[in-house]
Formats: C-alpha cells, structure tokens, sequence
C-alpha cells in the first residue's frame, strides 16, 4: 500500500463524485451531506475495487458511508 | 444457455420498435451475457439515418447493449428482475469504430464489473463477426416500478 494511499483514494472518489479534493472531508456522509446517489455509489466501488484489487461484498456497500470508512475498510482487507 | 424472444420479452420493458434484442446466445453464470440482433434493414430509422445510405445509429447501437446489460443484471438480480422493476441508463462513456449497416449481425456483449440491487456496471462491446462496432461503459440503475394512475 503506497504512502500517500489515503490522498490517492481520496483523489479518486474526488473524480467520480465531482466535489474538489479540498471540500471532500473524510467524515462528510456520502449520501447527506455529499449527495452521492445509487449510480455513483456503485462507480466509487466499482472504481476502488479495480484500482486496489479488492471485492467489496454488496452486503458491506451500505456499511461505506463516508471516506473514512472507505480508506479503513480497504487498508482493513489489505492487511487482513 | 439461451434465450429466445419471449423469454427476452418477458425480461425487457421494451417492445418493437424499441426492442433491440433477437436472441441471447450465450450466458456465462452471472459473468457475462452475449445476444444478437441481426439487422434487416426495414427498420424504422433506416428511413431517416440516412436516406439512401443506411447506418444503424450509434445511440441504439448503445441502447442494444444497454438492454443486453438489463439480460445481464436478471440473471444476477433474479427475484428482483421478476418484480419488472424500471431501468435506466445513468452514465455511458463510449466509443463507435465501425458503421453497422443492413445484413449485419450484431453481436451484443455484457461483462459485470459491478451489480448491486439498486445499480449496475458493465463493460460492453458490439461485434460484427471478428470486428468490434463500439465498445461502451454503462452504468444503470434499478427502481421499483411506480404505479401508473
């Protein structure tokens, strides 16, 4: 897992849901304070699955509400 | 496995002549999904795309993968496919290679990158023979149909 992982996930979920890096907190919720609806959802992990080679089961999609959540459950899988 | 055009039917809303779907040929578990559409040339809108040259337009090229991707998400999503729940395209990045024209069959191709309940991704590409027509990213979503008044 590369040193800066945590910009770099944070660049690319920046990219799908069009809100600037700066305005992307990591506690911000994805779908009330971010208005990430159902198609975005599935392309930040769809997206974050190809890039680090990851399965996230549907069942835990729910579970992503924020970056946060995200950067910890895929350093949680990673080094699992 | 395959599927005929009622078993198509009874999977996709659509119907002639917005039915761009004539056989599933191939359904590889919930992987992928390959049909076919083998274009006559007495479709609709060969009369204006174009007066005396016809090219199938690069929008149903997209709307016939877009309905394979629909074969594609029953196949995962069974018992909510059963409900005929609406579909609809979110998000397509595209790219058209080669003109498809009257006595093509086209060869349609859905691969799952991601299904859930709620949305959908396939990577997508258009065939004719060895030559491939298009190629598309589609991302779609699912609703429980309302009901009309």
């Amino acid at each position: 897992m590369s040193e800066n992982f945590d910009e770099e996930l944070k660049n690319l979920v920046s990219d799908i849901i069009e809100v600037p890096v700066d305005k992307l907190l990591p506690e911000a919720e994805f779908i009330e304070d971010l208005q990430v609806d159902s198609l975005k959802a599935i392309e930040i992990v769809a997206a974050v699955e190809k890039k680090y080679r990851v399965v996230i089961p549907e069942p835990d999609i729910p579970k992503l509400k924020n970056l946060a959540q995200i950067i910890a459950y895929v350093k949680n899988v990673k080094q699992g | 496995m395959r599927l005929g055009i009622e078993q198509i039917r009874s999977i996709l809303p659509q119907r002639e002549p917005f039915l761009f779907i004539d056989e599933v040929i191939e359904i590889d578990g919930t992987n992928k999904v390959v049909a076919v559409r083998d274009i006559r040339g007495d479709e609709d809108f060969f009369k204006g795309h174009f007066p005396n040259r016809p090219i199938m337009p690069g929008v149903l090229i997209i709307e016939a993968l877009a309905q394979t991707a629909i074969i594609l998400y029953s196949v995962c999503k069974l018992d909510i496919a059963r409900t005929n729940p609406d579909y609809y395209l979110g998000r397509v990045k595209a790219e058209f290679l080669s003109p498809v024209v009257p006595g093509d069959r086209l060869i349609l191709e859905a691969n799952n990158v991601k299904i859930t309940d709620e949305a959908g991704i396939a990577d997508a590409q258009a065939r004719v023979g060895d030559r491939i027509v298009a190629k598309a990213s589609l991302v779609f979503g699912i609703k429980p149909r309302e009901i009309s008044q």
